[in-house]
């Protein structure tokens, strides 16, 4: 066995909710570190210990997803020359954006690039990605309602960024506070800004991730974005969503009572 | 090299609904699960589909079309008595294809 698979078989065995925990408690550890000067030496020492393989833990359970993250982001970034993606050009896709409000010309790209898993919204362009190997396994009526899920995301990038801004703000904000009621350490500033980020940051992007559905399956019904969670629900070992996207069960459960509404004018 | 040709001939034919993308479509759960209720029973309607598995109506309405479109299942409306109804009711009748048979077979082949 590798140094790499150990790694990433200990990042694996933390699930999202474990990883989340592990942020908490580092928050509330940082809260009560601010006032570090103020304890005896010995709770100091322990303190020290404590947080410290605190801090570990947390970089150790949370490297698994930044390293899959960068590995795709890096992976999609370079071979984009190589796999250079194609317009998905079909009067349905303009017809949807149009409905649902994306503004200019629809940028919709179809791509074999290996390192695309999923489809996905470059906000910053506009852009949106989907692998050919979904094209060619998934039915049109679920191709449609995955691209109005994305084009949510498009039309919604800019509050996205807002709540995201916001979020940082605040985690910036506390950190600043519990250094205004003492002399805080320099790490556990540091700690309490980027672990409070990482946890809002997670929460915004969940909603983001459940409004997109919402507002895709308001366009196109929940029939088809239900069907594709179904089946990946299906293929993947374990269910416990992940830092920018919530488990497929909760997002299948959001959008059933949708099912009893009015079908949306095709 | 006879042998290996055909052997690749066999091979070909078992993955061939693999390699077009049918076997995905009949992968999805829901899907799969619609199918094999519509081998075991033969001709049956959505209402009926949706109660025996469980699945909602407009889920299997939906799965409907999209086996349709594959051709795995073919379906019509007709009119018929529901519970004992005193009116007919026009409900949607489906069955599976031959093709369907076959993708069925392939998928269950390539698990083993």
């Amino acid at each position: 066995m590798s140094k790499f698979s150990l790694f990433k078989e200990l990042a694996d065995f933390f699930s999202f909710k474990a990883r989340r925990l592990i942020l908490l408690a580092l928050v509330v550890a940082s809260v009560a570190g601010t006032f570090y000067w103020h304890w005896p030496a010995i709770a100091r020492l322990l303190f020290t210990f404590g947080y410290v393989a605190l801090i570990v833990l947390a970089i150790e359970s949370q490297a698994g997803y930044f390293v899959d993250f960068t590995k795709a982001a890096v992976g999609t970034f370079l071979f984009s020359r190589r796999y250079k993606p194609v317009p998905l050009s079909d009067p349905e896709v303009d017809a949807l954006a149009r409905k649902m409000g994306v503004r200019g010309r629809v940028k919709v790209y179809s791509t074999d690039n290996p390192w695309v898993r999923g489809p996905f919204t470059n906000g910053f362009t506009s852009r949106v990605y989907l692998p050919l190997s979904w094209i060619r396994s998934f039915p049109k009526p679920e191709i449609i309602a995955v691209l109005a899920h994305e084009f949510s995301h498009v039309t919604r990038r800019l509050r996205f960024a807002l709540e995201l801004t916001l979020a940082a703000a605040f985690a910036y904000g506390l950190a600043t506070f519990l250094s205004m009621l003492t002399v805080t350490l320099l790490l556990v500033f540091e700690v309490t800004q980027i672990s409070l980020a990482f946890l809002l940051a997670s929460f915004v992007s969940w909603r983001n991730e459940y409004r997109a559905d919402r507002e895709g399956a308001r366009f196109t019904g929940p029939e088809g974005l239900i069907s594709v969670f179904e089946f990946w629900k299906n293929k993947i070992s374990r269910d416990d969503g992940s830092e920018t996207h919530p488990p497929l069960s909760n997002r299948i459960k959001k959008l059933e009572p949708l099912l009893d509404e009015p079908k949306p004018p095709q | 090299m006879a042998t290996l040709i055909s052997y690749r001939n066999i091979m070909w034919l078992l993955m061939k609904f693999i390699l077009d993308g049918t076997a995905e479509i009949v992968t999805q759960p829901a899907r799969f699960k619609i199918l094999k209720l519509l081998k075991e029973r033969g001709p049956t309607f959505v209402d009926q589909i949706a109660k025996e598995t469980g699945v909602h109506a407009r889920m299997v309405s939906h799965h409907i079309d999209v086996l349709q479109e594959e051709k795995l299942v073919e379906s019509k409306y007709e009119l018929v008595k529901v519970n004992d109804s005193k009116r007919d009711v026009a409900v949607r009748t489906c069955w599976i294809t031959a093709k369907a048979d076959e993708v069925m077979k392939d998928v269950r082949d390539s698990m083993r």
